[in-house]
């Protein structure tokens, strides 16, 4: 069913986004608050180009709500019971996540638009992008890249009902560990490994370089290939965990224990 | 004839821990060595208490868990080595409320779930309205399903259950806490489907809708089958005696035993029922033991006694009190 299965889960995890009447805060609210930190703590930093601090702010937004979509969704299908039906489906559980993880990346985008409108209406900053063309390239590469991690932490959530705790941590820990606002060399050295295997790292130096850089150097293309290397590991041990989850769960009988 | 679900000494084992910080591990059976089979077409229904295992053997059918030991096949495919098959024929509903997008209108839920089976979009323009007519929600399906009545949201559970035309049914416990003119609605809906060459598995704890519903009984307890026949059959095995029913407040241990002591009475039983207690003996079908009977419960100053012929109800608790 493939790809029917990925756009029915897609249009019904959006179905269910406006179903609730909190929605239109969530879309509002929770990208104001990005915005308002990222601009506040680097107002008087002369050294930091203000596009990129508010895009660093829609980067933090994108990749709590594409985590929520993939992860935390499988936490409240679990919740209302409905878990157990989508597993007794034909569909496979892994392209229904991913059709509500390309819901929650469009949101996420959404997010990201919302920041830069709120910079420039309420904080007056001027938006520069340097290559607008290539910065719409990577934006695009960066939600796909979101998704396909949170497909593969998805599998967290269905294996484990304690996972649902980790959302929040996972959530957070992505500012820290990739990045987002600050170089990675800020970081100790041990952590960097952890820093390098996680996409939204690539994601923040791609998006800085067509933000900020008046040429696309190296980096520009080790991030764009770094980038690429890890969705594409990512949907194949996301696939293969996926594969031996079918079984498990079906032997640990917990995907009806909430 | 061939079977359509068949197991083979299927088992299911789960690990318990019991203690917080010295986790001490043991094994629960639920589902012991059981082997029975089901033809198509009928509408077979698997009886027990609580944690007989009634809920865990249609899991291991629907292939959402993995059995510990033993086979079982549904249309002829191994619930494990071939599950995806097997979901394609297949469709299950649990009783209760839960298992619905409670934010989504009746038909959107069916039309998500149409797509998640396969259903080709112009057969689903024509089967989801019909299905909704099936269950009595035509009216309803528009508005979302936090808005349904318990029984409408067991309505449409079946509606969800019928969706990919399934030629088996699963069903567990369908009609738990409906109220009594809900649960009558869809044990005709469920009667209804039998005509339509479906096959139904049915779980359930109630004995008057086993009776009315099942064409044959499997009756569990503590994971093993106890015994496998008609409803009929069933009733057979009790239909040598009169069942005595009687209502009081304490009932005295003295009386019971005497009861008991008779050679003419094969069996006392007494349970709770609101504020009474109610008193159930099995004797022989004699007049005057019957009317000797009557006479000491007088005495014992209990109420609302009455008479009556041998339920499915009787059988069960002859055959589970062994």
């Amino acid at each position: 069913m493939g790809m029917r299965t990925i756009f029915s889960a897609s249009r019904q995890a959006f179905y269910e986004f406006l179903a609730r009447p909190v929605w239109i805060f969530e879309m509002t609210v929770s990208p104001f608050v990005f915005a308002t930190v990222a601009l506040i703590m680097f107002r008087d930093s002369p050294s930091t180009n203000s596009t990129y601090i508010v895009m660093a702010g829609g980067i933090m937004g994108m990749w709590g709500s594409t985590l929520l979509g993939a992860g935390y969704s499988v936490v409240i299908e679990r919740y209302f019971g409905t878990l157990q039906y989508l597993f007794a489906s034909p569909s496979s559980l892994e392209e229904i996540i991913a059709g509500k993880a390309l819901t929650s990346a469009v949101m996420g985008l959404w997010n990201l638009v919302f920041v830069f409108l709120i910079a420039i209406i309420l904080f007056g900053v001027d938006i520069e992008i340097a290559h607008p063309l290539t910065f719409l390239l990577a934006l695009g590469l960066c939600l796909f890249s979101f998704s396909a991690l949170g497909i593969l932490l998805s599998t967290l959530f269905v294996l484990s009902r304690s996972a649902a705790a980790l959302g929040n941590i996972l959530e957070f820990a992505a500012f820290v560990v990739c990045g987002i606002m600050y170089p990675i060399s800020f970081l100790p050295v041990w952590i960097r490994p952890l820093s390098y295997i996680l996409t939204p790292t690539w994601g923040a130096q791609v998006l800085r370089w067509a933000v900020i850089e008046p040429q696309l150097g190296e980096g520009f293309w080790i991030g764009v290939a770094m980038i690429g290397i890890l969705s594409c590991s990512y949907i194949v041990i996301g696939h293969y965990l996926y594969s031996r989850i079918d079984y498990q769960v079906r032997v640990t009988a917990s995907l009806w224990r909430f | 004839m061939e079977y359509v679900i068949e197991t083979k000494d299927l088992a299911r084992e789960f690990d318990s821990a019991e203690g917080v910080l010295l986790k001490k591990k043991r094994k629960i059976i639920a589902v012991d060595h059981v082997t029975f089979g089901v033809r198509k077409g009928e509408l077979f229904g698997l009886l027990g208490p609580n944690g007989a295992g009634k809920t865990t053997t249609i899991k291991m059918l629907t292939t959402l868990l993995v059995p510990t030991e033993g086979d079982a096949y549904v249309h002829g495919w191994h619930v494990v080595k071939e599950a995806q098959k097997i979901r394609n024929h297949i469709n299950v509903i649990f009783g209760g409320e839960r298992g619905l997008y409670l934010r989504l209108s009746g038909k959107d839920n069916l039309r998500y779930f149409s797509d998640l089976y396969g259903v080709p979009a112009t057969t689903q323009k024509e089967r989801i309205p019909e299905l909704l007519q099936l269950v009595g929600l035509a009216e309803h399906g528009e508005r979302k399903v936090e808005t349904y009545s318990r029984g409408m949201k067991q309505r449409l559970h079946i509606a969800r259950g019928l969706i990919n035309d399934p030629s088996i049914i699963f069903m567990d416990e369908p009609t738990i806490g409906l109220d009594p003119e809900g649960a009558r609605s869809l044990r005709a809906i469920i009667q209804g489907l039998t005509s339509k060459d479906k096959t139904i598995f049915l779980t359930t704890h109630y004995m008057f809708e086993a009776d009315e519903l099942c064409t044959r009984i499997a009756l569990l307890k503590e994971g093993k089958i106890l015994k496998i026949d008609t409803p009929k059959s069933f009733k057979n095995e009790v239909s040598h005696v009169t069942i005595i029913e009687a209502e009081g407040h304490h009932i005295p241990r003295e009386l019971i035993d005497a009861l008991e002591a008779r050679q003419t009475v094969r069996m006392v039983t007494t349970s709770q029922q609101d504020m009474n207690q109610v008193l159930q003996i099995q004797t022989e079908p004699s007049t005057d033991v019957v009317m000797d009977i009557l006479q000491s419960l007088h005495t014992a100053r209990l109420s609302n006694i009455h008479i009556r012929e041998p339920s499915l109800e009787d059988a069960y608790i002859k055959i589970m009190q062994g």
